[in-house]
């Protein structure tokens, strides 16, 4: 009877912690998507304004259309990246679903960029709507990039998943080509110089990652309880690379775009 | 089965085709625009075209902002101002109140 009850009440101990547990995930989960928003609470001032008729404000978003949604295109897809590593380092599953969510919110951000940067670089780039999106090889690169999340947004859900069965995969691999274009977008903008080597940085423990020899080995060494140590080792120095990349550009978006958002607010 | 493989193969087939159609698009664009404006105006950027810095260089962003030209104070010299007349106490204070 005593150790019924025991059962009974250690049962209803563990099903309170998976509620509290799935509260926390469901919380994160949303924290996670808010941050989504970001962007677009940024330019949507300057956005507002120019459809407002407002004096200088295609000015202003021509000139911070490229610092604030291109920053932000970048860490969405990083984030979007870092997805897959997560999930092989801690074997977490809770938060894979944001790869499909921060995906989409990608394409929504560089879809957003390319539409303002064809509407209002005229001053920057003279000369048609094609001159704007295509007009040199950082722009060609950019558009490419842009244009190539086409067939990755419309396959990111279930029921393409199932239409395409185990072609699925092989579409979602050209977020890899994207991530070249990317890239490459970022050094003939940059050079070798600060924004492109923070991106390399914030690449390279992502690439690594996702060798297959390494996220093997990491698989089964997680599941198998060994290398404790090591894998702890190594997943600090994984992360402080990450970060030493991530957050600079992070701080870049948070500067650029704390102005773009502040310089509004300050005319009106 | 076979059904079902071979309307996957058709979805992928679409999903090729989509996505030849995008880079196609893109390398219009772009040849486009290289026979319009030449190939140097294609490859090399004027300095400063899209991209701005992220931390300006301390010994020529004195030289290149254009965003704070000198103010016109500095540029018009203050006109000569005749020193005003005494004013009474009463009359200065309702002047004042007048302003704002």
């Amino acid at each position: 009877m005593i150790s019924n009850q025991a059962s009974a009440y250690s049962t209803s101990l563990a099903r309170d912690e998976r509620v509290h547990r799935g509260i926390y995930k469901t919380a994160a989960l949303w924290f996670f998507r808010a941050l989504l928003l970001i962007p677009f609470a940024l330019m949507g001032p300057e956005i507002v304004s120019a459809i407002l008729g407002r004096p200088g404000a295609v000015a202003n978003i021509s000139a911070s259309v490229a610092d604030v949604l291109g920053t932000s295109t970048f860490l969405i897809f990083l984030t979007m990246l870092a997805v897959t590593p997560i999930h092989t380092i801690t074997g977490w599953r809770w938060h894979v679903i944001l790869r499909r969510d921060y995906g989409i919110a990608m394409f929504a951000t560089a879809a957003t960029d390319i539409t303002l940067a064809a509407i209002t670089t005229g001053d920057t780039f003279p000369g048609t709507v094609l001159t704007r999106i295509g007009g040199h090889t950082f722009l060609f690169a950019g558009t490419l990039s842009t244009l190539l999340l086409v067939p990755l947004v419309i396959t990111a859900n279930r029921r393409a998943q199932q239409w395409l069965g185990r072609h699925w995969k092989s579409v979602q691999r050209i977020t890899y080509v994207v991530w070249a274009t990317i890239l490459l977008h970022l050094f003939l903008l940059f050079g070798l110089t600060t924004i492109f080597l923070y991106a390399v940085e914030v690449s390279a423990p992502l690439v690594l990652l996702r060798v297959p020899l390494v996220r093997r080995w990491w698989d089964a060494a997680r599941r198998a309880g060994r290398h404790r140590v090591l894998r702890g080792a190594a997943a600090l120095v994984l992360v402080a690379v990450f970060a030493a990349g991530y957050v600079p550009l992070a701080r870049e978006l948070a500067e650029k775009g704390g102005a773009t958002f502040i310089q509004q607010s300050s005319r009106d | 089965m076979t059904d079902r493989a071979a309307r996957r193969r058709r979805a992928k087939g679409l999903m090729d085709t989509i996505t030849v159609g995008c880079v196609a698009l893109a390398l219009a664009i772009a040849t486009s625009q290289l026979v319009k404006e030449g190939l140097q105006e294609f490859l090399f950027r004027p300095p400063g075209v899209g991209a701005s810095p992220s931390q300006p260089d301390n010994n020529t962003s004195a030289a290149a902002s254009p965003r704070t030209p000198p103010q016109v104070a500095e540029l018009i010299p203050p006109a000569a101002v005749p020193s005003p007349p005494p004013v009474e106490e009463g009359k200065r204070h309702h002047d004042g109140s007048h302003h704002r």
